[in-house]
């Protein structure tokens, strides 16, 4: 054959052949009970690959717990639970393909995702075009696009975000350090509702004396925290970040010598052990202190020991108890259709509607979004003074103001 | 704007902090780049896997961290040297070739990295503990230790070049390859020579970030960024111009986001590099 | 016509056929849209192949897939312009853009240019994440309108929306661009770049404006990387600035290694190159650590073995079989009157 007819046919031959593996890919396998498909797009790759890889297994335990419990029954069925996880990349668009793969070709009816609100929103795109439920398991900030709302018939988010524990947070700053009143806010340039925080720290007798916003990918908070200390704050606040233990040792390093709150769920013992005891005192933290675990944390540690060989994230619980949760709507919906799935969701907004790993909860969130799709649940809160880790229990957040 | 000096000085010395680690990487591009032509888009890989090295050596044997950054630098110079064997060599001359290659690279060592290393974070025991006081600001001392470190191993090259036969050969070889030849010191040599410096060099700064801030596969990239910053500013292969437009741009980093935000900040750098080429192309040391 | 020009549209009608007929036989929404980007993907990699035969090359052109993706998407969400019309905005931006910093640009060579394209794309993505009231800031656009319908003769009512149609679109928009860019190529225009690439200093001693031609080249490449991004953010609906992003330097990486791989000298190099790799990347979804591993594995033993690329192939397997005469006549571009 001539040079250019051989050319063509290399790019024919190439297109040939991936007809070949898609005809192979996608012959259909019988299975002998129902499997109910779920997706989930975590950064599986990249800068947070920690968090985004320690989610999805820690729901990917949970759905073994229940397979091996027999699985679901579910409207005469019996369904074995089955997670695909796909990488987001934290990049919407990548998210957008990932999440066409999930629901048009494995058909997936649920989706749990995300990390970032624009890729929440973008997978929102596609589960709308395709009436398939997207199951949110973290929002940095809420009221972002990728968050629920009542335009949104196929959105629930399963997780708390980090600023429903700024009013259990304040409360307990002001029974342990009753002095201080001079609160400096670092946080993520993610669309944080600062305005909110103010509200709630001047309702609680705080004065917010400055903010900084930091970029995401940002991994020298020196310049950041070098302005704080400039306005001479009693108590520093790092918004929603798992650096937070980083942002301690910069602020000590500094000189700096009053109190930090972490609000977001990285675990005291991460906090401490980044820190180092001399840093570590007057430090108040949402995470989980994993010496006190519920039993339903401890089922998930015990079980993730035993598959993987990385040791236990413990921010792994919040979505271990998200899918708690999911498959407790999937039981009183009887069903896996999105829709009365969602109804299922929309009906349980009693107290103790539901257990968790954290506690018994409810779905809220209608005064602020409009839609009872926000499930409300207890939040840890610790301190960590002289190098110890003083466990304080569990508060409700506040999730509808 | 209502900054106080304290914060504008602040600004200033962490910048330049900042700025000198960037320099380690760009010395090592710089010199690769002057004598074998070749723009090594993998060294940000060379700077992350001597981090790790130095990690690994620390934790999981034990070592005192000066004796595992020592090592670290050799063996990263030794990777240096495997790679310029067996990759760099057979692409002489077609640099666009040695640039896919460069990036080929990148990509199998950021993700063998992820694979292997795993994806935790993790940190090199820090320098120093506390802050210092430096004329009248804190500074935290580990940053002061770093800055110290990245100025003698500078300090360091510039003596070796400038004193020893294979330095001088090398600096000659950046003007013109055949006066080295002259010196009885192959073109094959100095390539390896320089790759092996490069590298040392490159583990260094790794290794002080590293401490600095945490570890990561990915780390290794926007210090790429910066290093070829820095060597289009200073000018290809001239070290004076490195440590110039290092300093140049550390104190931009530094400055920008405190005095006009970060908005700024992200664009500072290429102004002032469209502005300085669109003079004085070559750079500001540079030599056509 | 001769007997290989004759070969080349049978060569190009069979690509055609098969590229139309493909998500008809796939039969899956799914894979009608990883065939929509491949297809921007092609663009992109011949595109940035432009760049290169006035002997530049820019690591860059994610900057430009940035300007027009967000001048054409912000253009019909905020504005309310038609598909086509934002399209073509974003396109004539992102190429207006590069016009204007093309004169400062291509006075600097070789790894100065790259380097300066690289900052100029990361200046781009940045300022589109600082920039938070025209551009959504860090959280990119979600939303994006997808082209509407349009009343078409003998189709009637298409709502290009959909999966399939948006597909169609988009081949027939990229073909388009790729035919132009083609002739583009062998005009007088694009022998002129070639003189510039082979030797600077003689074409400017014959009179021509060097640098007038490298900046009319640079600008009409990065206009189709903006049509690119455009495209793009029409298909996904979704757009943002983030490092790891589309807009990030490691599209910019596998751009040039989609070009690289399939093969630099010819036209049809990025094609396949593109083809080739992102049917790769989306056959290695299911092991995502190993997959950067595998595109850079490829890349360096492409580099190493065939650095002509994979569409060099074919004629190395021929010259095994056939004489040398048959392979004479293949030289790659060089300047001369050569059809690839």
């Amino acid at each position: 054959m001539k040079g250019t007819a051989k050319r063509f046919a290399v790019v024919a031959l190439c297109l040939l052949i991936s007809g070949f593996f898609v005809f192979g890919a996608d012959s259909p396998v019988q299975a002998k009970p129902k499997t109910l498909k779920v997706g989930m797009l975590m950064p599986i790759s990249g800068p947070i690959s920690v968090v985004g890889v320690g989610l999805t297994r820690a729901v990917e335990l949970y759905f073994d717990k229940v397979n091996e419990e027999g699985g679901l029954q579910l409207g005469g069925d019996t369904y074995m639970l089955k997670l695909l996880p796909e990488d987001s990349k934290l990049d919407p668009t990548a998210s957008s393909t990932a999440a066409k793969k999930l629901v048009y070709k494995d058909g997936c009816k649920f989706v749990f995702g995300a990390i970032s609100p624009a890729v929440a929103a973008a997978i929102y795109q596609v589960c709308a075009k395709a009436k398939a439920l997207h199951l949110i398991t973290w929002i940095d900030a809420p009221g972002l696009p990728g968050d629920v709302s009542p335009k949104k018939p196929y959105a629930v988010r399963l997780c708390i975000s980090s600023d429903a524990g700024w009013e259990p947070d304040y409360s307990f700053l002001r029974e342990k350090f009753p002095e201080a009143r001079k609160l400096f806010i670092v946080a993520p340039n993610v669309g944080l509702p600062l305005e909110r925080a103010r509200k709630l720290a001047k309702e609680h007798g705080l004065e917010v004396v400055g903010h900084e916003i930091w970029d995401l990918g940002t991994q020298d908070f020196l310049p950041y925290y070098t302005k704080a200390l400039a306005a001479k704050p009693d108590i520093i606040q790092a918004m929603c970040s798992a650096q937070a233990g980083y942002q301690l040792r910069t602020a000590r390093q500094l000189g700096y010598k009053g109190v930090f709150i972490s609000d977001a769920p990285t675990g005291p013992a991460m906090i401490l052990s980044l820190v180092g005891p001399e840093g570590s005192s007057d430090v108040i933290s949402n995470g989980m202190d994993m010496s006190h675990a519920t039993p339903s944390m401890k089922e998930c540690m015990d079980r993730w020991k035993k598959k993987y060989k990385e040791p236990f994230f413990s921010d792994a619980i919040i979505t271990w108890s998200e899918a708690e949760v999911f498959v407790q709507a999937l039981k009183k919906a009887n069903s896996v259709e999105p829709e009365k799935v969602v109804a299922a969701f929309d009906s349980m907004t009693a107290p103790d509607s539901f257990q968790t790993a954290f506690g018994p909860g409810h779905m809220g969130g209608a005064n602020r979004f409009g839609v009872n799709r926000v499930v409300v649940r207890p939040m840890p809160i610790s301190l960590i003074m002289s190098g110890k880790i003083e466990f304080e229990g569990f508060r409700m957040p506040v999730v509808d103001k | 704007m209502d900054v106080s000096a304290q914060v504008i000085w602040q600004g200033v010395i962490n910048g330049l902090a900042l700025g000198w680690i960037y320099v380690l990487m760009a010395l090592g591009l710089t010199l690769i780049f002057g004598i074998m032509h070749i723009m090594q888009f993998a060294h940000g890989e060379i700077y992350m896997l001597g981090a790790y090295v130095v990690y690994y050596l620390t934790a999981s044997f034990r070592l005192p961290l000066v004796l595992a950054a020592i090592l670290g630098m050799v063996c990263m110079a030794a990777a240096g040297l495997f790679l310029e064997r067996v990759l760099f060599r057979q692409l002489k001359g077609d640099w666009l070739a040695a640039v896919v290659a460069a990036l080929g690279l990148t990509l199998i060592l950021q993700s063998g990295a992820v694979v292997v290393f795993g994806l935790y974070e993790r940190s090199i025991p820090v320098l120093a503990q506390g802050p210092l006081n430096f004329m009248g600001t804190v500074v935290p001392k580990d940053r002061g230790v770093a800055v110290v470190v990245a100025v003698i191993l500078s300090l360091a090259l510039y003596v070796f070049l400038k004193t020893t036969k294979y330095g001088q050969a090398m600096v000659a070889s950046a003007q013109n390859p055949e006066g080295a030849i002259l010196q009885g010191i192959g073109p094959d040599k100095m390539a390896a020579l320089c790759m092996a410096i490069g590298c040392a060099l490159a583990s260094a700064g790794g290794t002080l970030a590293g401490s600095l801030f945490a570890l990561s596969p990915y780390m290794g990239l926007s210090p790429l960024v910066k290093g070829c910053t820095i060597i289009v500013l200073g000018g290809m292969g001239s070290l004076p111009g490195a440590l110039i437009a290092g300093m140049i741009l550390g104190l931009i980093d530094g400055l920008v986001p405190i005095l006009f935000g970060h908005a700024w900040a992200a664009i500072g750098p290429l102004l002032v590099v469209i502005l300085v080429l669109v003079i004085k192309p070559q750079g500001l040391f540079g030599h056509e | 016509m001769s007997r290989k020009t004759i070969n080349k549209i049978w060569g190009w009608a069979a690509i055609a056929l098969a590229a139309i007929a493909a998500p008809l036989v796939l039969g899956s929404i799914y894979w009608t849209s990883v065939l929509t980007t491949i297809v921007i993907n092609v663009l992109l990699a011949v595109s940035l192949r432009t760049i290169f035969l006035i002997g530049e090359f820019s690591l860059g052109h994610v900057g430009f897939m940035c300007l027009g993706a967000y001048a054409s998407s912000l253009l019909s969400m905020k504005a309310g312009a038609p598909f086509g019309l934002s399209l073509f905005a974003g396109a004539l931006m992102a190429g207006l853009v590069a016009l204007g910093l093309g004169y400062p640009f291509m006075r600097v060579k070789g790894i100065y240019f790259v380097i300066l394209t690289v900052m100029a794309s990361e200046s781009f993505r940045n300022l589109a994440m600082n920039w938070e009231d025209l551009t959504g800031g860090f959280g990119g656009l979600v939303g994006i309108p997808a082209p509407g319908m349009l009343n078409i003769p003998f189709l009637g009512e298409v709502d290009f929306g959909g999966f399939n149609e948006y597909y169609y679109l988009t081949l027939t928009v990229v073909a388009f661009s790729l035919f132009l860019i083609h002739r583009l190529e062998r005009s007088r225009l694009g022998f002129t770049w070639l003189a510039i690439r082979e030797t600077d200093k003689q074409a400017a001693a014959v009179g021509i404006n060097v640098l007038r031609y490298k900046v009319i080249n640079f600008s009409i490449a990065c206009f189709f990387a903006g049509l690119g991004g455009a495209l793009l953010a029409h298909s996904e609906q979704t757009i943002s600035p983030q490092a790891g992003s589309a807009f990030g330097v490691m599209t910019t990486m596998y751009l040039l290694i989609y070009m690289v791989v399939g093969g630099k000298s010819r036209f049809t190099g990025p094609v396949c190159g593109a083809v080739v790799l992102s049917l790769v990347m989306e056959f290695t979804r299911p092991m995502q650590e190993y997959q950067p591993m595998i595109v850079g594995a490829i890349a360096i033993a492409v580099v190493l073995f065939f650095p002509e690329g994979l569409v060099s192939i074919p004629e190395k397997i021929g010259t095994w079989f056939s004489t040398a005469s048959e392979t004479t006549a293949e030289a790659p571009v060089k300047g001369s009157a050569h059809k690839g």
